[in-house]
């Protein structure tokens, strides 16, 4: 609070006829002119124009006003300009207070000039109440660290972290997996291009046709891109600018530096187990390349099912093996955080016979077999016989749209579903696919040519609700009984795939409560808001991309990670983060410690400290006030609505 | 006896229900003079300190709105301010206060009619209600 008397002026704009034609801004003046600290009230035709603005800063100046008030249109409208005034005038921008006399008054009572008249005294009374006590806000400026942390080495992440490394940042990538590239890896071919996953078209830098394995091969020969595989995120601490991040990288066991991929360990490896990369679909050693394709090209050895025999110890003729090797503590300030943590396929146990019968088989596993660098080759196989499949039927919707697994629609099964569709019917013409379905949803741009080629290439489509699925032992096919238009129907098949939802990835929620950010129910994160900030969490500083939201495609991942290193690039470009303290203040003397404030903070900017006082960390401080509002001593306030700025107003408004 | 015109005080979020005011007066949507609009930064600020403020200063009723649910800015500054609403309703009843003196509502910021509506809507039923009894015992 200022020690100087206030001295209020107050301003009443007439904005041309729009306000006086209403309102009688004569009695208007005459009554600001009595109202306590007014030391000069006037009349003006248009504030907001140049010759205005001058007006009204050279009235500052001549009558030594520190408090102004203005009455005319929506604060919405021009707070901004009449502060840069203020700013000018060598006022705090924030001793300024609008009285809403248009918008509130003049255009909504226009059949009422009187009631009119009136309500524009209480309003510019409550205005000069509130002025005489708001206060002064400085500016924060807080160092920023030039550098940040990617959780996630998926498309949306590596994506992410490639365009900040070209922003300037140094950027960490960290990835629970001891490869890069995620689900695109493992998808075969993609839409809407109907290339291969590895060799996607993510325009970076040249303009040709680049592949994810080039791509990722950037990432991790960036000057500016540190790369951390088998490593999560253990501990986070501080805000925006300032976080100080533990990260845990789990031991690899083969050194990255001389491992050659020349593969003899693998082959003396006396161990083999079914490769998670091709869904079981193939056999891996514990000392194993999940895909010729994966990057980086460095062995991994798997310690849940080594043995520690020492057989690759030994054979290896570079010394890269080194069973002993323990995890590590790596400690990074970065001054952001983007999260692209990816999704993964519903595992559909006990449901269609899956678990029970190896010709039943998800999408996810459908896209490996039709890889042509994958487990088979690229042929269509059943997976019990190995021979190929004469009779196809997708199942839709399973573990979406589901009110028993999850409830939500996982965006891009249909299209999955209806590729996969395609592409067995170019390949093998003969074998008859039928896709059950719900809804078919491909409103992705260009997608609906997916439904429309399939529909030319005789796929069948079958709108109903799967009842039971049986096998025949017999005919060693599968007898899928539904109910379709209120008729039941059967149909044959000899290979089962399901099109499973999406969930999110393992270790999502965990780091959802070390990084202090919103899941929501389905266990998704959650953006601050729906429409306006897509990308931002409740966090300052924290950004989302890719599934970690909620299953997207490919160009919608890609948009999001743009998205989010550019908001990255935003809040850090300039060194600094900077901030109006309008932000929630502790009293220190009424505080008693109970927590309120903490627990009710939607965004962790309070913390009570070892001596039992509510602080706030400004940086990360969204101005909502709530905690203020549940205070139950008084302690907290909200600067520019504390609780007295607040009941001035009210009083104001009311009293006569 | 001159006819009773209630005041009213509304408390508006800056995010949705301001806007929508704004909206009002843009396309000149008129309602009851007797409105008296307040801004924050969120209805969340609100509190029972507040709208026991409004009620011994004699508004004869007190509106508050805020976003649509999920739509709140910050995250569930809306629910928490319709919690606080829900119990300072009952104690109102209790020192004498008629709790249909208060009421929240929640609208999206395209809402104008619905907006309108339930400021039309308060103001009828408060105009039935009669004046705030604070006020008669003041004597004023």
């Amino acid at each position: 609070m200022m020690e100087v008397n206030n001295r209020v002026g107050v301003f009443i704009c007439r904005c041309g006829t729009e306000i006086a034609k209403v309102i009688d801004t004569k009695s208007l003046k005459e009554y600001a002119e009595n109202l306590p600290e007014v030391v000069f009230a006037t009349e003006h035709d248009f504030l907001c124009f140049k010759e205005g603005l001058e007006f009204l800063k050279d009235a500052i100046e001549k009558y030594k006003l520190n408090r102004i008030v203005i009455a005319a249109c929506s604060p919405r409208l021009h707070e901004i300009t009449f502060r840069k005034v203020l700013e000018k005038a060598g006022l705090n921008p924030f001793l300024l207070e609008i009285a809403n006399i248009r918008e509130q008054c003049a255009w909504v009572h226009s059949d009422d000039p009187e009631g009119a008249t009136e309500k524009a005294k209480h309003l510019l009374k409550a205005a000069v109440l509130r002025a005489t006590t708001l206060e002064e806000i400085e500016e924060a400026s807080v160092p920023a660290s030039f550098s940040v942390l990617v959780i996630g080495g998926g498309i949306a992440g590596i994506t992410a972290a490639l365009k900040l490394a070209e922003y300037g940042f140094q950027v960490y990538l960290v990835e629970k997996n001891a490869t890069l590239g995620g689900k695109v890896l493992q998808l075969g071919t993609v839409f809407p291009t109907e290339d291969c996953g590895v060799c996607m078209v993510p325009y970076v830098l040249e303009r040709h046709r680049k592949c994810l394995f080039k791509y990722v091969q950037m990432v991790l020969t960036h000057p500016r891109i540190k790369v951390f595989t088998k490593s999560v995120v253990e501990n986070v601490e501080g805000f925006i600018g300032n976080f100080k991040v533990t990260i845990r990288k789990n031991p690899r066991y083969v050194d990255e530096e001389k491992c050659v991929a020349c593969g003899i360990c693998e082959e003396v490896c006396p161990i083999e187990v079914p490769n998670e990369f091709d869904l079981g679909l193939s056999t891996r050693k514990a000392i194993y390349m999940p895909s010729p394709h994966v990057l980086p090209r460095t062995y991994v050895i798997d310690e849940d099912c080594c043995n520690k025999c020492g057989e690759c110890v030994k054979i290896c003729p570079f010394n890269a093996i080194n069973l002993n090797e323990k995890p590590q503590r790596i400690e990074l300030n970065v001054g952001a955080i983007v999260v692209a943590t990816g999704f993964k396929e519903f595992k559909p146990k006990g449901i269609y016979g899956y678990g029970s019968y190896p010709d039943v088989i998800t999408q996810l596993m459908l896209a490996r077999m039709l890889d042509p660098s994958g487990p088979t080759g690229g042929r269509l196989v059943r997976v019990s016989d190995g021979k190929p499949p004469s009779k196809i039927v997708m199942i839709q919707c399973v573990g979406s749209r589901d009110p028993k697994t999850n409830p939500y629609c996982s965006n891009i099964c249909c299209t999955i579903a209806l590729k996969h569709a395609r592409n067995i019917k170019e390949l093998y013409p003969g074998v008859e696919v039928t896709i059950v379905y719900k809804d078919i949803r491909v409103a992705g741009k260009n997608y609906e040519k997916y439904y429309t080629i399939c529909e030319k290439l005789g796929v069948r489509f079958v709108k109903g609700e799967v009842l039971s699925v049986v096998r025949n032992p017999e005919s060693e096919m599968f007898e899928v009984e539904l109910e379709s238009y209120g008729k039941r129907m059967k149909l044959f098949a000899d290979l089962l795939v399901l099109s499973c939802g999406f969930t999110p990835s393992n270790g999502a929620r965990e780091l959802a409560e070390v990084l202090n950010i919103n899941l929501r129910q389905d266990g998704f994160f959650v953006a601050a808001h729906p429409k306006l900030a897509p990308i931002e969490t409740n966090v300052n500083g924290i950004f989302l991309c890719g599934a970690a939201q909620g299953p997207v495609y490919i160009a919608e991942a890609v948009n999001q990670a743009i998205a989010a290193s550019s908001k990255v690039a935003m809040s850090l470009a300039g060194g600094n983060v900077k901030t109006y303290l309008t932000k929630a203040i502790v009293n220190e003397n009424y505080c008693i410690g109970c927590r309120v404030c903490e627990m009710s903070c939607p965004f962790n900017a309070v913390k009570v400290s070892s001596q039992g006082i509510s602080r706030v960390i400004e940086t990360m401080c969204r101005e909502c006030g709530i905690c203020a509002a549940e205070c139950p001593a008084g302690a907290m306030q909200l600067r520019n609505y504390r609780d007295e700025q607040i009941n001035a107003t009210i009083t104001g408004v009311l009293k006569e | 006896m001159k006819k009773f015109k209630p005041t009213i005080v509304a408390f508006l979020c800056r995010w949705s229900a301001y806007g929508v005011a704004d909206i009002a007066g843009i396309s000149r949507t008129g309602y009851p003079s007797s409105i008296r609009i307040i801004k924050v930064p969120c209805s969340g600020r609100v509190s029972p300190l507040h709208i026991l403020q409004a009620f011994s200063n004699g508004a004869d009723g007190v509106l508050i709105f805020g976003c649509l649910e999920g739509g709140c800015h910050y995250i569930n500054g809306n629910l928490r301010a319709m919690n606080r609403v829900k119990q300072l309703k009952k104690m109102l009843n209790t020192v004498g206060l008629n709790s249909d003196r208060l009421e929240m509502h929640l609208v999206g910021s395209c809402n104008l009619n619905k907006l309108v509506n339930y400021m039309k809507e308060f103001t009828e039923k408060i105009r039935k209600l009669g004046p705030n009894p604070l006020k008669l015992k003041e004597g004023w």
